[in-house]
């Protein structure tokens, strides 16, 4: 089995992501930060080690400031719905995945915000960093608060110039939101130097830990909100949450066999290098890329851009047929819209969506002849 | 050597306050606290020789964590 399905989720896993995870469900599974005994204060331990990893590998303003999650959506619901009040507005790219602008367009739809969209130009040869960044200054308002996008589509490989864009936010008083589902692990992200306010990523991606984890990393200084109230391990004798990070927005158990396996996860990048993963990633986005472009009938978009993601339709056949084709035939890629219409509609893609190829951490060049060779013998 | 408090509240600053204690060469244990510690509830401290009393006040303070108050005994007060 190939599988090239990797910005859904990655496959396999290291082998010291599941030995831990194994180890912490047989010896220290007990519940952090709440009772006073050793299994507690073990799982604590390891959960503080991952706050550790996790706030030195973004350079996040400190372990306090790492807050687990359930995945990036949950991190991005989270400071969508704690950071905003009535009247503000929000800019977004039109490269979103339905975790950014679904809370946005719900709370659209009920009057409490208003939001623009911007344009990634994924598609525009003339693209640059300033030419986005003046774009984004002229949809900027009065009220405008935060500007929250991904880093890297889920459904190409365009990115977004962080480091202009959380300038320019820095400039104008706006805070700066990042979706780094597809990045995280795969491309070089420090929130000091990018100027990014706060960062919302999987575990379960490039980060390589189990699905079920992710992070929502926060700038020191903010406060947000909460969306779920409860338990903390602190404090108890209090009707409100804490007022201090995480224990304020982690609320009830966490998942700690999950983010014991997700520390390994960050170690196992952090042991590679994130510009060596982005390097071999790379290149076998350009020999796909090259592959594909030799077949007759195959549509790619957005081709232009390298990085672990590529998308392409087989003639006219439907995107899902395409995959479940492919899957028939050993490959696992994901088909349709990825939970991404504004972005399919940035593309320009069909009504049936595309077939989405998406490269990890432990994918080779075999890998990428089998797809191709599979393409080619759908196309003919 | 005999047993002094930081009562810090949570757990992970509780932990942070043990690493950069344990940087500077100090030893230190993350106790859990007896709620009439704090009058607020669960809360997290650590616990350290009192001998390094002022070094700890100091080291703590330019961590930035915050310490609600220091007493003489040992965790579970």
């Amino acid at each position: 089995m190939i599988y090239l399905d990797n910005a859904a989720t990655s496959f396999p896993k290291p082998e010291s992501v599941i030995s831990e995870m194994q180890n912490c469900m047989k010896s220290y599974s007990g519940n952090p930060g709440r009772s006073g005994h050793s299994l507690s204060f073990a799982a604590a331990a390891k959960v503080f080690e991952c706050r550790e990893a996790a706030s030195e590998f973004f350079g996040c303003s400190g372990p306090e400031n790492i807050i687990f999650t359930l995945n990036a959506t949950h991190a991005i619901n989270m400071l969508i719905k704690g950071i905003l009040r009535r009247g503000d507005h929000v800019l977004i790219s039109d490269l979103e995945h339905n975790s950014v602008y679904r809370p946005i367009f719900r709370l659209a739809s009920e009057g409490h915000i208003t939001y623009s969209v911007f344009p990634s130009m994924a598609l525009d040869n003339r693209r640059t960093p300033g030419l986005i960044c003046s774009y984004i200054n002229k949809l900027i308002q009065p009220n405008t608060k935060l500007l929250i996008c991904t880093h890297a589509s889920n459904i190409c490989s365009a990115t977004l110039p962080l480091r202009e864009i959380g300038q320019l936010c820095r400039r104008r008083g706006m805070f700066f939101a990042v979706d780094a589902a597809q990045s995280a692990g795969h491309m070089d992200i420090n929130m000091e130097k990018l100027c990014i306010d706060a960062l919302c990523v999987p575990g379960h991606k490039g980060l390589l830990g189990p699905m079920g984890s992710g992070m929502l990393l926060l700038k020191g200084d903010v406060l947000l909100d909460t969306l779920m109230e409860g338990g903390s391990g602190v404090n108890s004798l209090e009707g409100f949450m804490p007022d201090f990070s995480p224990e304020r927005y982690e609320t009830g158990t966490l998942a700690v066999p999950a983010i014991a396996g997700l520390c390994e996860g960050i170690k196992t990048v952090q042991r590679e290098g994130v510009l060596s993963i982005r390097a071999r990633i790379e290149t076998l986005n350009r020999y796909l890329t090259e592959m594909l472009s030799t077949v007759s009938g195959v549509t790619l978009y957005a081709s232009q851009h390298c990085g672990a993601v590529l998308l392409f339709n087989i003639k006219d056949i439907p995107a899902e047929t395409a995959g479940r084709e492919l899957d028939k035939r050993g490959v696992c890629v994901r088909s349709g819209f990825h939970c991404s219409p504004i972005a399919h509609a940035t593309l320009q893609t069909p009504e049936n969506g595309a077939v989405r190829a998406s490269i990890g951490f432990f994918n080779t060049k075999n890998d990428i002849e089998s797809l191709w060779k599979e393409v080619r013998q759908l196309a003919k | 050597m005999y047993n002094c408090t930081a009562v810090i509240g949570s757990m992970t600053a509780a932990l942070k306050a043990q690493k950069v204690l344990g940087a500077a060469a100090i030893r230190a244990t993350v106790v859990k606290l007896d709620s009439t510690v704090t009058n607020r509830g669960c809360a997290y401290g650590v616990e350290y020789d009192c001998n390094q009393s002022s070094n700890v006040r100091s080291i703590l303070n330019s961590a930035g964590i915050k310490v609600s108050r220091y007493s003489e005994g040992g965790g579970y007060m």
